[in-house]
């Protein structure tokens, strides 16, 4: 009987480490990026790999989104930039989709390399992670329904369902919203459904984020919200903590992009509004 | 409001048969582990030895009694916090819903044990038969009987409790009905095909447990 058990135990073990060894993103916490005697750094590691990770969240087109021709391929202006940062490493790059709130702590597991998401800058943010320079400042705005008369104005916003993504400085916005009923949800496109259907009365969200829900979705207008946008810093690119050499990897495809007019190209391709 | 219109679906089928091929996957490698852990659990919670039935009966009651989504996040998030080592979404999908399902494995290996009549096993010991030798050739065959249609129907269970995986970005079929709402804009229609092609999966093993259970009962004739 005991032998029996010990078999059985034995044999689960086996299986679960086998499968377990089929994972090459087994990673130290503690030394993502710091050359150490012998040690490898980030840069490097990737460059062994072949391969570089990025962490994204699909519901926020135009910077990222589902391609509707196949349901499947993330693609989006971040997606460009971070398929620039492969194409500059020599590797391919995998696209990993997950939940916003999810990518901080990814980089910090190393689950991911680095984080293409329409991430703003906070200074909260950038005690757990290090950022690129700013890409991209726009500001926030609010969605409603198309024909809601009643929302024109930030005082409008009184006693009103407000929602906004998890995890999001559109969220942080939005719970600062005097007499507003706020509440989160984890994908913006869940959330524009709802306003379309009225069981919210508006979303806060990145201005061109908005502007392509109102054109792709229908339904929905945007109201300008001034009070929004005090102390936006813009987006940038995240890598875990002292990960130096991969973000100055990032930092120069963004400057090699701007210098050969890639970077104003994929601003246009895309629909954002000019940084001049 | 505009009817329904199935055709946006169309480019999207690769998509959604890719879903179908992982729910299944999950389903098959989930109760595949889940029997195994059951199956050892439910021997070490009849062991003469201590620690054995402590270790299986704090398993099964811990499981049992918290969420399965929050074992996910555990096995997903959790532990590569505590330990560095990352966990790839199908091992961790497997991993939760095999543990998750042989806590219930194990009751339901024990229920079918305890079924059996006494009196198989005192007309056992009265032939001479001991403890193991009992076990083997008189109350499993017996309990098989009242185990397996309540496997098959664990398995019908952890079908549709895959689509909690979803939540950790596995392509499974839950997901792809994100996905595809996601680009389409229009959630009805996904919706109602995935829960037709979840049900399609639950109905035809449904069917395939009340053969089994009919095969099984005319044992009891003989």
């Amino acid at each position: 009987m005991v032998k029996k058990i010990i078999t059985f135990a034995l044999t689960i073990l086996l299986v679960v480490s086998m499968v377990g060894c089929g994972s090459k993103s087994s990673g130290d916490l503690k030394d993502s990026g710091k050359k150490e005697q012998g040690q490898l750094s980030s840069v490097d590691k990737i460059k062994q790999k072949g391969k570089i990770v990025v962490g994204t969240e699909a519901t926020f087109p135009p910077f990222e989104g589902i391609s509707p021709k196949d349901g499947k391929t993330v693609v989006g202006f971040d997606m460009d930039v971070a398929a620039a940062v492969a194409k500059k490493l020599g590797v391919e790059l995998e696209i990993v989709d997950m939940s916003f709130e999810g990518l901080i702590p990814s980089l910090e597991t190393e689950k991911i390399d680095f984080a293409a998401a329409g991430i703003n800058v906070t200074e909260k943010r950038a005690e757990s992670v290090d950022f690129s320079q700013i890409y991209y400042k726009g500001g926030q705005v609010l969605v409603v329904k198309e024909n809601n008369g009643n929302i024109k104005k930030y005082d409008d916003l009184k006693g009103k369902k407000i929602g906004a993504q998890l995890g999001t400085t559109s969220a942080e916005v939005g719970e600062k919203i005097e007499g507003a009923n706020f509440e989160t949800l984890n994908k913006v496109d869940q959330l524009m459904l709802s306003a379309k259907n009225g069981i919210i009365d508006g979303v806060v969200v990145d201005d061109v984020v908005g502007v392509e829900y109102v054109n792709k979705m229908g339904g929905l207008k945007i109201v300008k919200i001034p009070e929004f946008n005090e102390g936006d810093e813009g987006m940038g690119v995240a890598v875990a903590k002292g990960n130096k050499e991969l973000l100055k990897v990032i930092n120069d495809t963004l400057n090699e992009l701007k210098a050969n007019g890639e970077f104003d190209k994929l601003t246009d391709k895309w629909g954002l509004l000019s940084q001049k | 409001m505009d009817g329904l219109k199935f055709e946006i679906l169309k480019p999207y089928i690769p998509l959604i048969l890719e879903g179908v091929k992982n729910t299944l996957l999950l389903g098959i490698l989930g109760v595949s582990l889940g029997v195994l852990l059951g199956f050892v659990a439910a021997l070490m919670k009849r062991s003469k030895i201590t620690v054995f039935r402590v270790i299986a009966s704090v398993y099964i009651e811990l499981t049992r009694g918290t969420p399965l989504m929050i074992q996910l996040f555990l096995i997903f998030y959790g532990i590569p916090q505590l330990t560095g080592v990352n966990i790839p979404k199908l091992l961790a999908a497997v991993a939760a819903l095999g543990f998750n399902s042989g806590a219930y494995v194990a009751e339901i290996i024990r229920a079918g044990i305890e079924a059996v009549d006494k009196g198989q096993t005192e007309a056992a010991y009265s032939l001479g038969m001991n403890n193991s030798m009992t076990m083997r050739y008189i109350v499993i065959q017996q309990a098989i009987k009242n185990i397996l249609p309540a496997l098959v129907n664990e398995f019908i269970t952890l079908i549709k409790e895959s689509s909690v995986v979803s939540v950790i970005g596995l392509t499974e079929l839950t997901r792809t009905s994100d996905m595809i709402r996601s680009v389409t804009y229009r959630p009805f229609e996904i919706l109602l095909v995935v829960a037709l092609i979840y049900f399609t999966m639950t109905f035809v093993l449904s069917k395939f447990m009340k053969r089994v259970e009919r095969r099984l009962k005319r044992s009891d004739n003989c």
